[in-house]
């Protein structure tokens, strides 16, 4: 019987150990480096194609056969995280990374604008594109007294085709935007913009900075600095910002925490990742000497009453004590 | 360490875009986009306040301290615990009549209102009222209530106990 358990527990372990092996996530197979990849961006609103649109396009990580992601240098200065699990991922990626590619002037592997049809296709003439991680970021259009503001977008080249289960070397990407009326007077127009800082730092609070900055940037440019921390609730509004330009909030780059950036209508919420990656510096502490153990006094839920039972017993013990001064005195009286 | 997969692909963005998320006018309130926010305070003579919580039938409006301790009691009824964003707001107040003290008239189905410093208006409505035990901690903070306020019995000896639930929009 003993035997038997003994066997059990080995089969066991050792088919843990084939949960613990990598797994292979390419059912798609490897991906071919040496054939070309490219991208066509569809421009439409509706039925109308946006013309004349531009976009850039950047290469963010190198990618091997298979699909491993290597930052380019140009992008390994940000503490973001480039493995994104899903579209929402992705498009947080995204969001962040226009805050830095703006402030930074990076300049894109590629760049053109869209034809008369609305699509824009990459590489361009006389350029290549290696296979990799690209981050899109499209520029503000006007077409038809409208304004067009495309949403940055990562794209993967090649793309992996999930229904057919391959890699798809040539992509093509429905790039979303908002748009809105242009007014008559655009100058006449403001917004207000609102940064909001988020930590996910549970258990390291303790290591937070004392303060962060960020950067308004309008049209790219810087245009306002602020600092943020607990006295101000890490946050700031900035008001009455004229419309006609784009404004978009960048985090000066905090040591030990990557950073994600997301717009919530007028607010983007900065939100600072603690990195557990890295590790703390153990500081050696002497042991200290226990102290006493003191027998710890039981918590009780704070007493929010006067104590109203001593008013009772003091007016029975001062009548008491009327009473007695009574009986005596008629005492004393009878002894007159 | 084993490798991580392969990060999956960004799909191709045709589906309909959330329409809140990217307009640019939409004001959302900070607690919604960050619950585990610290509620802001306005410090006034040097105590900190988070809000004002109001009971129209018990004619209450009263400003609440962030913090509890006696001498804040003293002044007005103080957070105990908990965040109104995180729907476990605990708030304890002594039983003068101007503070808790008329908590026990209260009904199932009596109205709160918590205001917060950025003008957010949280509604609850009452669900129970249970007396507990000085020592009974975990009880009280068991959680499961939205807003519970409490003060002491007539006698001191226990705590009156009020719990509310947010009342959705």
């Amino acid at each position: 019987m003993k035997r038997i358990r003994r066997m059990t527990a080995a089969l066991l372990s050792v088919l843990a150990v084939f949960l613990l092996l990598p797994l292979q996530a390419l059912a798609a197979g490897s991906i071919d480096l040496n054939q070309d990849v490219s991208l066509t961006i569809s421009y439409q609103d509706g039925n109308t194609p946006l013309v004349g649109a531009e976009f850039d396009i950047f290469l963010v990580a190198t990618v091997d056969e298979y699909g491993e992601l290597t930052t380019t240098k140009d992008f390994a200065q940000f503490h973001v995280n480039i493995r994104g699990k899903d579209d929402e991922a992705w498009r947080t990626l995204a969001s962040t990374l226009e805050g830095y590619v703006l402030r930074d002037a990076i300049s894109p592997a590629d760049s053109a604008k869209t034809n008369d049809k609305g699509l824009v296709s990459f590489p361009t003439n006389g350029k290549s594109l290696k296979a990799g991680l690209y981050f899109v970021l499209g520029h503000r259009h006007t077409q038809n007294g409208y304004r067009y503001d495309p949403a940055p977008f990562m794209v993967m080249l090649p793309g992996l085709d999930k229904e057919n289960n391959i890699w798809a070397y040539d992509v093509t990407v429905n790039a979303k935007f908002d748009s809105s009326q242009i007014p008559d007077n655009p100058d006449d127009n403001t917004i207000d913009r609102k940064v909001l800082k988020v930590w996910a730092d549970d258990g390291h609070e303790k290591d937070r900075p004392k303060e962060v900055i960020v950067q308004l940037l309008r049209d790219g440019k810087v245009y306002d600095t602020v600092t943020l921390n607990a006295a101000n609730n890490w946050r700031y509004t900035w008001t009455a910002l004229n419309d006609r330009y784009t404004w978009t909030i960048v985090e000066k780059e905090l040591e030990g925490y990557t950073v994600e950036v997301t717009r919530e209508g007028i607010t983007f919420v900065v939100t600072n990742t603690y990195n557990e990656e890295i590790p703390d510096e153990p500081t050696p502490t002497a042991p200290t000497t226990p102290d006493k153990p003191t027998t710890p006094t039981k918590p009780t839920l704070p007493q929010t009453g006067q104590l109203w039972w001593p008013v009772p017993v003091l007016i029975a013990a001062g009548l008491l004590f009327v009473v007695i001064g009574l009986v005596r005195r008629r005492g004393a009286v009878d002894e007159e | 360490m084993p490798t991580e997969a392969a990060p999956e692909a960004p799909t191709d963005p045709v589906e309909d875009q959330d329409p809140l998320v990217r307009d640019e006018r939409t004001v959302i309130p900070d607690y919604v986009l960050s619950p585990n926010m610290e509620m802001p305070v306005e410090t006034i003579n040097g105590i900190d306040f988070i809000g004002v919580l109001r009971i129209p039938a018990l004619e209450l409006e009263l400003p609440i301290i962030s913090e509890w301790n006696y001498p804040n009691l003293k002044s007005a009824p103080c957070r105990y615990s908990g965040s109104a964003y995180l729907n476990n707001l605990i708030i304890c107040g002594h039983n003068y009549t101007s503070h808790f003290g008329n908590l026990k008239n209260l009904c199932e189905g009596d109205i709160a209102t918590f205001t917060d410093m950025d003008g957010n208006v949280f509604t609850y409505k009452m669900v129970e009222r249970e007396t507990l035990l000085p020592t009974s901690i975990d009880a009280m903070e068991s959680g499961e209530w939205d807003l519970t306020l409490f003060t002491c019995t007539v006698g001191g000896q226990s705590r009156v106990t009020i719990r509310c639930e947010l009342e959705e929009e």
